[in-house]
């Protein structure tokens, strides 16, 4: 493996001063479990790896606030998985970590790292459109806070500027009652990367999200077949109509998991089923 | 502070051990070949086979993707550290009685994560002995036997353990 020198500062300032340093050579270390992947096939060559786990600012806590749940940057995707709060206020977001590799990766990686990585095939990324999450920001400028949506902007790039790294993400709770699931297509559960992932929201308000995943440069909101279902997903012509416009949101490619035109197949089907058990949440929850 | 090599400290199979590590080498090269603890394997080197599972703090994870340097302060579980004044620990002789094993690569790995998942959750369902064992690749045996071996060895402990409270 490519050599790298190390770095475990316990402050932020520090953290800043050591990320600022070398520029586009420093790499902030979290669960590790891609950067370690990617140094040693040489994706990327850091000559400086940062380990944010001793940064006393930093945490690995979920915490239920008022108006929503916050994930610290380096909590854990078996944490977020089991925790109690996020399962029953936002189901798709306990299924989505909860998918990603396996329980040894899940283990290490943090939910923060993973929108980090803004991969297009990106587990976690739908379910937190789906809420409108935001992403706290911290640098030696100060604080910010942007939008997931806007926060992701590319395959592998992110808004994070030199020397700013992610606090936390934010998920506000939903005015209405609702409830929403994550379902993926991948050839072997533990071992690989979404084929298609869709990720659905639905309300007692009949309001309807959806995001996909893995079908363009950036998992991305339908907000077309949103605003088609939420007419009425009862009725089979707008129901068609809905899922069609999921279909034509999306841009997939061909590669080695599968064909453009079968993850265009995918989108259709598991869009209905997202949208189905999201549906199907909310009714189970009434009758409790 | 910036640094190629660094002294850490952390509790290796009970012991207290210090050692200098290369920050650029992962805690599977350190075990193997620094303190000569070969029983966990290296296979594919990017976090997908599970042959190089340890316990951190006591949770499984990859040792080949997990850089020594963030092992400092942490408790560590090999292989070798399963088995107590000569006795295998419940879980290695049921993958024997089990017929569990084949060529073996996969084995220590295997034992490692289903030692932490009963360390979490003594009475595991299939389900969740198949899913804490997903991210361990076996070639030879297609399963059904370890996952029959992480019953059994479930099934002795509590038995162990009813036992002792008994005692």
């Amino acid at each position: 493996m490519a050599t790298f020198r190390y770095a475990a500062p316990t402050k932020l300032e520090d953290a800043f001063s050591l990320l600022c340093g070398v520029a586009c050579d420093v790499a902030p270390l979290a669960g590790g479990t891609d950067l370690i992947n990617n140094i040693r096939t040489g994706v990327q060559s850091p000559k400086l790896v940062i380990l944010l786990r001793k940064i006393r600012e930093l945490s690995g806590a979920i915490q239920e606030k008022q108006e929503g749940v916050l994930i610290g940057a380096l909590a854990t995707l078996s944490e977020i998985a089991q925790h109690a709060c996020l399962r029953r206020k936002f189901p798709a977001i306990t299924e989505s970590a909860n998918l990603i590799g396996s329980k040894q990766i899940r283990n290490r990686a943090t939910m923060v790292g993973n929108i980090c990585n803004a991969s297009p095939a990106a587990d976690t990324v739908p379910a937190l459109l789906l809420y409108d999450a935001t992403i706290s920001i911290v640098g030696s400028n100060g604080r910010r806070s942007v939008p997931v949506a806007s926060f992701v902007r590319s395959p592998n790039q992110t808004s994070l500027t030199a020397g700013e790294i992610v606090e936390s993400i934010f998920v506000p709770y939903s005015a209405a009652p609702s409830s929403s699931c994550y379902v993926r297509f991948s050839r072997r559960e533990g071992a690989d990367l979404a084929i298609v992932g869709v990720a659905a929201f639905a309300s007692v308000t009949n309001e309807i999200r959806l995001a996909l995943s893995s079908v363009g440069p950036t998992a991305f909101r339908a907000y077309e077949a949103e605003n088609i279902l939420r007419q009425g997903v009862e009725d089979p012509a707008i129901w068609e109509r809905g899922l069609a416009a999921a279909v034509n949101a999306a841009s997939p490619i061909s590669d080695l998991r599968a064909s453009r035109e079968y993850r265009l197949a995918l989108i259709k089907a598991l869009t209905a089923e997202a949208v189905q058990c999201s549906l199907s949440r909310i009714r189970t929850r009434g009758r409790q | 502070m910036i640094t190629d090599s660094i002294a850490i400290t952390f509790t290796l199979n009970g012991a207290t051990t210090s050692i200098e590590v290369n920050c650029a080498h992962t805690l599977a090269k350190m075990l193997r070949e620094q303190l000569g603890l070969i029983g966990t394997k290296i296979s594919c080197e990017q976090g997908e086979c599970g042959a190089c599972t340890v316990i951190v703090d006591g949770k499984a994870v990859n040792s080949c993707i997990v850089v020594a340097p963030e092992i400092d302060g942490c408790e560590v579980l090999t292989i070798e550290g399963l088995a107590q004044n000569g006795e295998l620990d419940p879980i290695q002789a049921a993958f024997i009685d089990e017929g569990a094993v084949q060529c073996g690569y996969c084995t220590a790995g295997m034992i490692m994560s289903a030692k932490a998942l009963l360390m979490e959750i003594p009475d595991p369902t299939e389900f969740q002995i198949r899913e804490a064992l997903a991210g361990n690749l076996c070639r030879c045996t297609g399963y059904q036997r370890i996952v029959q071996a992480v019953f059994s060895a479930a099934k002795k402990l509590q038995t162990l353990g009813a036992l002792a409270t008994k005692g």
